[in-house]
Order: structure tokens, then sequence, then C-alpha cells
């Protein structure tokens, strides 16, 4: 399973990474959004883990974007906030996003989602 | 409100000074002066320098008669109101006293003057005056309360204001703040998750080194906020030396030259090479010029130029740090060294930074008794940061360089906190560098372990439940055996006052946590070095 990660804090991104390559993933970083629109149809995610509050452009405004890829069309979106912006589950969810995940996110909380959605490809074949 | 009675002034003018006597001895009494004119020249001469209740004017005078005088104190502002009593020899016929009147007379009066009716007269003016002082005098207090009113009106409208600017900037500093601290505490946090699961796996030391990293950069925000409000509240104290301006660039230049390098920038450093010699603290100006160097790293483009150059200019040493990076906005210009300024939040995220740094310069270089100025031609343009310092006298001797002591002996340690795990640590990192190292975590318990063991550095928090810090140290002083023991207080955050406090309970040494690995050893050498050299 591939995990594009969408963080513009290079050294969250780099242990998001590490973490979810030790979850046995595949993963690439991208540190801002348009690096994102230019890595979802060359890698094709699987899933796209992606921080809300990014440089330029917000996490809502560029999961709209990516999903309008054909090619995405099975990629599963995870919204990733900080602690100042907990309240802003409703509008991931209109946006495209299937998880909302509050940082900094907890190992098991991520292994549980992550491992969900591989079974669920699995499942689904 | 009555006005305290002041003498009233009357004006008698008249070219005959018998007539001018016999008019004071008439009109004398307490609180009215007369003062006499023996000519039309004379009189605008007194009523240029004094108010007057009321004149009376002579008709028939030499050069200038009573009715010209009248004219022209009709003429002019000051004397315009001045009711006019004219007094003519024998009767006036009508055209005469038509002109009288013309010219501002209210009365005449025939000669010989009958005095009752003159006086009488006399006083109904000077009543009528003396009203029309007071209400002057009303007015304008009037007028004075009403603008003062005013002012602190607009006084309290611009404090309102500043009040407001100054609670919103809190609010967005606040929010900045968390954020720049949540910015390594997260990736901190996922590094202690990886090694959790995997202490010795193949990212192990990558996981560290970053950790690290986030440590240091964490522990650098917090240090710039209690320094900026130490030097807002005055309580940082300059150490100052006579020094070279290059060793100040030279040490910035060590910190900053990473990012820079980093970034990709072209750097160039443009050094005189005689000794630019100045009196100030050399931590802090290397702080505020590796700050104005990280600013000019982060604010441009990767792979821009930035240039450091020195000069002596006008009894001033000039530091001048320029950039080829996105400038400043005009407006933004008088406002960069405001508390709490940043440029565009979200343009310049990635930069991050609290919007303390350059507040911080300017207040450090201030204490210094220099000036910092920021110039840009724009967004985009670049910018230029230009310090300069009051030169110092010609140098008499170049200082000794003291090049850090290289030593191993092996010291036992006692460290003293009541945070359990800082003083286990502590230990820890004192035992990697070669020392026997003892922890307790009490005052009492450090004095009997003290007595028992004569360690030859004793490691002491200040903040302990208790027994602090300054008691125990004095209490262990009182011991002899303990002569030769290096007491070293260790203190949260350094705050001046706190190291003047430490040595007067007769510490050896002052050192802040967090503590490097690099400081703990340089300071344990210099130890070594000086019980050595006192052997």
């Amino acid at each position: 399973m591939k995990v594009l990660i969408v963080e513009d804090n290079e050294a969250l991104a780099q242990t998001t990474g590490w973490i979810v390559e030790m979850l046995g993933y595949d993963y690439r970083l991208s540190l801002t959004p348009r690096d994102a629109m230019a890595a979802g149809p060359d890698y094709l995610p699987d899933v796209v883990l992606m921080d809300i509050g990014l440089p330029g452009m917000s996490g809502y405004d560029l999961c709209r974007e990516m999903r309008q890829y054909p090619a995405l069309a099975r990629t599963v979106f995870i919204a990733q906030t900080g602690w100042d912006e907990r309240e802003h589950g409703a509008q991931s969810e209109a946006a495209g996003f299937r998880h909302h995940l509050t940082k900094p996110v907890d190992l098991k909380t991520l292994e549980g989602v992550l491992n969900g959605i591989a079974e669920d490809m699995l499942a689904r074949g | 409100m009555m006005t305290p009675p002041e003498p009233v002034h009357i004006l008698a003018v008249d070219d005959l000074p018998e007539n001018l006597l016999a008019l004071e001895a008439l009109l004398r009494r307490d609180g009215l002066v007369m003062l006499k004119a023996r000519s039309g020249v004379e009189a605008l001469e007194i009523l240029l320098k004094q108010d007057v209740a009321l004149a009376l004017l002579d008709v028939q005078m030499p050069e200038m008669d009573g009715f010209e005088l009248a004219e022209m104190m009709r003429g002019s502002e000051r004397t315009r109101r001045v009711p006019i009593i004219f007094l003519t020899a024998g009767s006036a016929d009508r055209q005469r006293r038509f002109r009288g009147y013309e010219t501002g007379a209210v009365d005449f009066l025939q000669k010989p003057i009958e005095g009752d009716i003159l006086r009488s007269k006399i006083e109904v003016f000077i009543e009528l005056y003396q009203q029309r002082q007071q209400i002057a005098a009303q007015r304008d207090a009037l007028a004075a309360t009403a603008e003062e009113n005013m002012r602190l009106l607009r006084e309290s409208r611009r404090a309102a204001e500043a009040l407001r600017e100054a609670d919103l900037r809190k609010d967005e500093f606040l929010a900045t703040l968390a954020h720049e601290l949540r910015n390594p505490l997260a990736p901190i946090r996922n590094g202690l998750q990886i090694l959790r699961l995997s202490p010795d796996g193949p990212m192990a030391g990558n996981v560290r080194d970053m950790m690290d990293r986030q440590m240091t950069h964490l522990v650098r925000l917090i240090d710039d906020l209690l320094d900026v409000s130490r030097v807002s509240q005055g309580k940082i104290d300059l150490k100052r030396d006579r020094m070279t301006a290059q060793a100040a660039i030279q040490a910035a230049v060590e910190t900053s030259r990473p990012l820079i390098d980093q970034l990709e920038h072209h750097f160039t450093l443009d050094l005189p090479e005689a000794p630019v010699w100045i009196n100030g603290d050399l931590t802090r100006l290397a702080q505020v010029i590796a700050n104005l160097l990280n600013n000019a790293a982060k604010y441009t483009p990767e792979g821009g130029r930035i240039v450091l150059s020195l000069s002596e200019d006008d009894g001033q040493a000039v530091i001048r740090v320029s950039d080829t990076g996105l400038g400043i906005d005009e407006d933004m210009l008088p406002k960069v060294f405001d508390l709490f300024t940043q440029l565009d939040r979200n343009l310049h995220r990635a930069q991050g930074g609290l919007g303390i740094g350059l507040a911080l310069a300017q207040k450090l270089v201030h204490m210094h008794g220099g000036t910092i100025v920021a110039r840009s031609g724009g967004l985009n343009q670049g910018s230029v940061f230009e310090l300069r310092l009051p030169l110092s006298e010609a140098a008499t001797h170049d200082r000794d360089t003291d090049a850090p002591v290289e030593t191993q002996r092996s010291l036992n340690v006692l460290v003293v906190d009541d945070n359990r795990e800082s003083a286990q640590t502590t230990s820890w990192m004192l035992e990697l560098i070669g020392h026997t190292a003892r922890t307790v975590n009490d005052g009492y318990a450090a004095l009997e372990a003290a007595r028992a063991e004569q360690p030859d550095v004793i490691l002491l928090d200040i903040g302990m439940p208790g027994m602090n810090g300054y008691e125990v140290c004095r209490e262990l002083r009182q011991n002899p055996d303990l002569n030769d023991t290096v007491i070293i207080a260790q203190t949260g955050w350094g705050q001046e006052r706190d190291r003047q406090k430490a040595f007067e309970a007769g510490f050896d040494h002052h050192i802040t946590k967090p503590i490097s690995l690099d400081a703990f050893t340089r300071l344990l050498s210099e130890v070594t070095a000086e019980r050595e050299a006192s052997l």
C-alpha cells in the first residue's frame, strides 16, 4: 500500500514517513500543495495523509483538487489537523476526506486506520 | 469664580501737566491707577503696553488732537473697545460732538470738570470693564477646559486604539506561539514512538539526530521568549568588554552558516583587516547579527545572495547585512522592529518564527548605545539591515584568547536535583564524558552525601522544595572539608539575578538548564584546569 504524506513541517513529514514505513507501507513525502498535485498522478497513492494547514492552499481545497484525478478515484484521503483546528471535522468530510485525525497523531490510531484501509483493499481485491 | 481684585488702569491724555495732576487728584482712590500721557503719541505707546478701562482725552492738543487719537485707537484691535470720554474746554458745538461720537466717544465732559460727576461716570465704566474682564477670564477658562477635555479624549482614544492593537497582536502572537511550539514537538513525539517500537532499528540514528535538532530549536524559541521578556523588563545586564566587531561577526556567522548553506545562498563576508574595536557584550552582539543573518537566509529564495560587511564611519562601527530576498513592503518597514510583528504568516509560514527576533535585536543594540535600521526597495527588492555601534578607543592590548582547555581527569560529581529524571539524565551525561556521578533529590540528602564523600564537584539545582539551592550551598560552605569542592548552581532558563545571588551564596559557577553535553564538557574541563592550577 502506498501512502502520500502531505505536510509542510519537514521534520514531521519525515518522521511520519518513518512511522508509515515501520508499519510496513510504502511512503512518499510532499512538502507543498504543488508538489502533492504533481505526485498524485505519478505515485498513484492508495492513501493520502494530508495536513490541513498548508502554505498557500488549504488541505480542503487540495483534497477537492486531487479527487478530480480519475486515477485517484479509489484513493483514501485522511485529514490531519493541528490542536487548534479540532472543530473542522464536518468541513473535512465535505471536502472528501474519509478520516480525520488530530495532530500529533498517535501511532496506534494511525496504525488502526492504515491497517483498516489495507484490509478493505484486500477485501475489494 | 471671582477674579482677585487687580488694579484698574485708566488713561488720561492732556498736553497740560497741571490738568493731568488735577485729574489725578480728583480720581485718586484704591485700586485705580491713572496713566498720564502728554500727547497722542505718548498715549498710544502706553496703550501698547497696558489694557485700560477708560480713556479720558483732551480734545485740543498740538500735533495729534483728541479726535485723531480716538480714531487711531478705533483702528487698532487692542484699543478698539476702550470707552472714551472727551474733555472739552467750553461748550462743544453739535458738529464737533458728532465727530467725537463717530470716533467712538461715549461721553463729553466740559471743563472745568465736576469731580462728583466724573467720579460716578468713571465708576460705571470701571465696573463695566471689570465685568468684561471677568467674562473674558471665564470664557478663557472654559475654552481651556474644553481644549483640555478634547486633548484627553483624543489621548484616551489613542490609548484605547493602541491597547486594541496590542491585544490583537497578543492574540495573534499566542496563536503563532502555539503553532511554533507544536512544530518541533510533533516530530519529537513521532520520534519517541519510533524509538519505542524499534530502539535500534535502521532509522534510530536519524531519529535521534532529528530529535536533537528539534529540541535545539525548541530551546532556542523559549530562550528568545524569555530574553525578550527580560529585556523588556530591564532585567538583562550586558557583560561589556573591549572587543572587536569582527569577533561578534565571526561568532554569528558560525551560528548562521548552516542555515545559509542549507538554502544554498551565496554568502559574502566583507571585513576590514584592521580590528574594529567596540565596547560590547560579545554573546549578545553575536546573537543580534546571527538574527539578521538568519532572517536574510529565511526570507531569501534559495540560491540568493547575502552580504555581510563591516566598516567604520563617523566614529561608529557599521555592520550591514543585505540580501536579495523578499524585501519589506513600505508599510511594514517602520513596524519590523515591533514586538510580535511578522511578515504575512500564511505566506511565509514555512519559515516560522515568533516575530520577536528583530524586536530583541533592536533592544539589545539600543542597550549598546547603537542603532539599527531596515531599508528595502519594496517587495522582492531585497533588504538591508544596518547596525551602528559606537567605536571604543584604540586598542591598548589584545585580549588573550582563552582556548578551550582539554583535560580528561575524572571527577567525582554529586548531582542534586529534586527532578529525578533531570538528575538521572545529568548523571548519565557525566558518566558518558568520563566522570563518576551520584544523584540525590533534596537538600538534606545533599548535605549528608557531601559530608560522607567530599565530591570534587557538586551540581546543585536551585529551585528545590524544603531547602533551596542557595541554602544548601551556604550550609556546604560552612564545612571546611569541602573547601576544595567546586559547587555549581543549576537554574532554569538563566536569570541574571539568580546568577548574582548564586555567587553571593558561595557558588563557584552558574549554569542554566538544559545543559548541553558540550557545555558540560567545557565547564568541567575548566574546573579541572582551575584545580590543577591551584595545586
